[in-house]
């Protein structure tokens, strides 16, 4: 299995599915080994093996075509980068891991890493999360005559819309038309992958995120209603244009003027902090908004803590897994249909992304009903803890033995 | 003998339009028109007038031996003359066979039995008015609302004038009782209990099209058939059922209408069967004991009970709301303001906010307009809100005669 980052070093959802996966596929007692571009050494596979690209050294005559420009993989929406290995040089040919920088060079550099693994190693199959690691496994897979599997937990063309990088989309493009079957993370990126890739749909497999309970949580004390009135509305994700911190708000702005009590939290950071903070003075929020920047760990437990309700006002999100982390905690949520996290619970309540008068609506009506909020509090609970990666991992390993049959009919039809 | 007892419910609620918080105030009109009325003209031509003369015509064949009963809310009726005359029409010439008997209920489906005795009261008088109006003949059985009862709702029932009283056979009330002999509920000095066989009527009504179930296809034959294992000399067969089940639930596909037409022949050849209308069986019949009610039975649900209602806390937050205001709406001597009101006592509001789990949900989802249980609490809360308002405004005009001050002043604008 090819990942880019996995929790404790970088926690964005990418490495928190990963980290589900991992967990869920060793259970059922899938022998895994999860090949990272550069491992901190704290990253761990339960009954498998981590490979550290970053330590290996990469093929002679490899060449590296230099980058023209600042790729990014996720545009702008990451978290203060806390790289890796950050003494490195820019000359080292060895894998640095994180974003930024010469993002292109890294993933060719990790392909041909990947190309060492597939001679080297024995698998049957390769597993792949998003564009940086596809090159990689393609790479392995060929090189070994296996199958490999892309996962898409988002796409080029739904972070950026029209203003897709090209070079990501080819290489996803590449990747797709290659892949032996691409999983999707939802119904919607399924969609999104249908209309802007023209992939085969035969080879499009759903399989919906889940949700690795956290020890922390199920701690949280139920709240009088008095409290929880004058609760917190809790944003909580990176400031990109595809979550939509603006309308969070603007909707802010109608429940404040509602509810004098109401006050609320935009945990996250990224380039349109600057923005979102001048925005919130023009809606008359000052006092009533708090910027604590991006939050992590125990953090991320507090912020729930206090919250009365959670928002993911998302235009496009591919699944949106804040909003099962905020439902173990007991916090309700109101997300926006155009998630996949829609697709998969019950107990949120769901409105479109543009209608940020429905937005207000419904947040109002967390604040101002304790009957409403307990009874998506307790409901939430109960449906997340069904939501489990044993239960996705058995739809994984449904995939691999489609896909290994497949291969074995190939191999002895072929003489 | 024993007699087959048809009774069918005919129902519609007005289901509510969208309406948020920011609407409060601004005197909208509160419910879905273009939805309520393309509901009832669907149901309309694929039930209520197919289905109407195909019993019109089994009572002519058979010389007026087929017999039947409904209970049509009073929401229904209104919606039916407003957007489906000719379908209730249609119900008047069924009336005029002299076979068919109409049925009190509350005019507007609700659950003021369990709460509020006036308005129950209210609520029972009208309709049997309006019922007396359309059909001819005040009515003499009595059915509450989704056949709730308990031995309280049942002395109220009494209490306004009724001889018969329909109730849900559940196991736990029969307790090993039968089901097919009139009973009298207890703490009633008079009143004739019919109860419903749930197996043979969800056997029409659920089970009928379910192509996993072993007597399917479900014949009219085979029926008849299940219906002569009921024991020598009990009372009635009580096969009481939603009237929509008929080409709305069951689809015309299913068969169920050629079910329907066979049935009352092959009833009626044996020589043990006959048809009989709930207060025609209960005049001439001694209710064989006294049956105790534990708690309110209702026919919904695999409980029985009153969950599907108010089983949740945002049932019990949005029905204690709702009756809170009853005062305030009955003291504001405002016809428009008491129109909404009591549509919003319609069962079927809370019944949209129910969170049953299992093969109950799907029920509950089939029957809702609205996207989520809780979507349906919020709709309704916002409208409540908009209703106390208004309560307010003639609060204030009626201390003081001053003009009225211009509502709360639009927000929701930027």
């Amino acid at each position: 299995m090819f990942g880019w980052e996995l929790p404790p070093s970088i926690s964005g959802g990418l490495g928190t599915a990963c980290q589900g996966m991992i967990a869920g596929l060793s259970e059922l007692g899938v022998e895994l080994r999860f090949v990272l571009p550069r491992a901190s050494g704290e990253e761990r596979v339960p009954g498998g093996e981590v490979i550290d690209a970053g330590s290996l050294p990469l093929p002679g005559g490899v060449e590296v075509v230099p980058v023209v420009s600042a790729l990014q993989p996720y545009r702008g929406e990451l978290a203060p980068q806390r790289a890796l290995g950050s003494g490195a040089s820019s000359g080292t040919q060895r894998l640095r891991g994180g974003y930024g920088g010469d993002l292109a060079g890294e993933v060719a550099r990790y392909a041909a890493v990947g190309r060492t693994l597939g001679e080297a190693r024995d698998f049957e199959l390769v597993h792949a999360h998003d564009w940086m690691t596809f090159p990689a496994a393609r790479a392995a897979a060929e090189v070994a005559g296996r199958p490999w599997i892309a996962h898409v937990h988002s796409c080029e063309y739904d972070r950026a819309g029209e203003q897709a990088d090209r070079a990501i989309v080819a290489v996803e493009q590449e990747a797709f038309d290659t892949a032996d079957r691409i999983l999707c993370v939802s119904g919607y990126t399924a969609r999104v992958l249908r209309e802007a890739y023209r992939i085969d749909p035969k080879k499009l497999v759903v399989v919906h995120n889940a949700h690795l309970p956290r020890r922390a949580a199920g701690c949280r004390r139920e709240r009088p209603a008095q409290q929880r009135r004058g609760g917190e509305v809790l944003f909580l994700g990176r400031f990109t244009r595809q979550k939509a911190p603006g309308r969070f708000l603007d909707a802010a702005a109608r429940i404040a003027r509602r509810e004098p009590q109401a006050r609320f939290v935009m945990a996250g950071d990224g380039e349109l902090r600057a923005t979102l903070e001048r925005r919130a003075l023009e809606l008359g929020l000052e006092g009533r908004v708090r910027f604590p920047g991006f939050l992590a760990g125990p953090a991320v437990e507090r912020a729930f803590e206090e919250a009365a309700v959670l928002v993911m006002p998302s235009i496009s999100e591919p699944f949106g897994l804040v909003a099962l982390e905020a439902m173990e905690s007991g916090v309700p949520v109101v997300l926006t249909r155009q998630s996949g996290v829609a697709e998969t619970v019950r107990s949120a309540l769901k409105v479109d992304s543009e209608d940020v008068e429905t937005l207000a609506d419904r947040v109002l009506a967390v604040l101002r009903h304790p009957a409403l909020a307990d009874q998506l509090a307790r409901e939430g609970r109960g449906e997340v803890a069904r939501l489990t990666w044993v239960r996705q991992a058995r739809r994984l390993c449904a995939v691999y033995r489609s896909l290994l049959g497949e291969a074995r009919t190939l191999q002895e039809s072929t003489p | 003998m024993t007699s087959v007892v048809f009774y069918f419910q005919v129902h519609q609620p007005y289901r509510l339009e969208r309406f948020t918080t920011f609407d409060v105030g601004r005197g909208l009109h509160y419910w879905d028109d273009a939805l309520n009325r393309a509901v009832m003209e669907r149901v309309a031509e694929r039930c209520y007038l197919p289905m109407n003369r195909l019993l019109l015509d089994a009572i002519e064949r058979t010389g007026g031996g087929f017999r039947c009963s409904f209970s049509i809310s009073g929401t229904a009726l209104e919606q039916m003359e407003a957007w489906a005359p000719e379908a209730l029409e249609s119900f008047q010439r069924l009336a005029a066979t002299g076979a068919v008997e109409f049925l009190g209920e509350t005019a507007m489906h609700s659950l003021s039995a369990l709460v509020d005795p006036e308005e129950f009261s209210e609520q029972v008088e009208s309709h049997g008015r309006r019922i007396e109006e359309l059909f001819g003949r005040a009515p003499t059985t009595f059915r509450d609302t989704e056949l709730i009862t308990d031995e309280s709702i049942a002395r109220q029932v009494e209490g306004l004038g009724y001889d018969t009283l329909l109730a849900e056979g559940a196991d736990e009330l029969l307790a090993g009782r039968d089901e097919h002999f009139v009973w009298r509920p207890r703490g009633s000095e008079k009143l004739s209990l019919l109860l419903r066989d749930y197996v043979r009527s969800d056997d029409i009504a659920y089970r009928f099209s379910n192509r996993a179930w072993e007597a399917y296809p479900l014949m009219a034959d085979t029926f008849a058939g299940w219906l002569d294992e009921v024991p020598e000399n009990r009372d009635c067969i009580g096969l009481f059922m939603d009237y929509e089940t008929f080409g709305e639930h069951q689809w015309v596909e299913t068969g169920i209408f050629e079910f329907m037409a066979a049935l009352p022949e092959l009833v009626l050849a044996n020589p043990r069967l006959d048809f009989a209308t709930p207060g025609e069986l209960a005049s001439v019949t001694e209710p064989v004991g006294e049956l105790p009610f534990p708690r309110a039975y209702s026919w919904a649900d695999e409980r029985r009970d009153l969950s599907a209602w108010l089983g949740n806390p945002m049932q019990r937050a949005a029905h204690r709301a709702l009756y809170e205001l009853a005062e305030g709406v009955r003291s504001a001597g405002d016809p428009a303001l008491l129109v909404d009101w009591r549509r919003l006592t319609t069962s079927d509001h809370v019944y949209y906010m129910a969170t049953q789990q299992h093969s109950d949900a799907e029920v509950h989802e089939y029957f809702s307009p609205y996207d989520s249980p809780h979507d349906a609490f919020i709709l309704f809360m916002n409208v409540l809100d908009d209703l106390r308002a208004r309560i307010d405004a003639h609060r204030s005009t009626d201390r003081t005669t001053a003009p009225q001050p211009d509502p709360s002043p639009r927000e929701d604008v930027l």
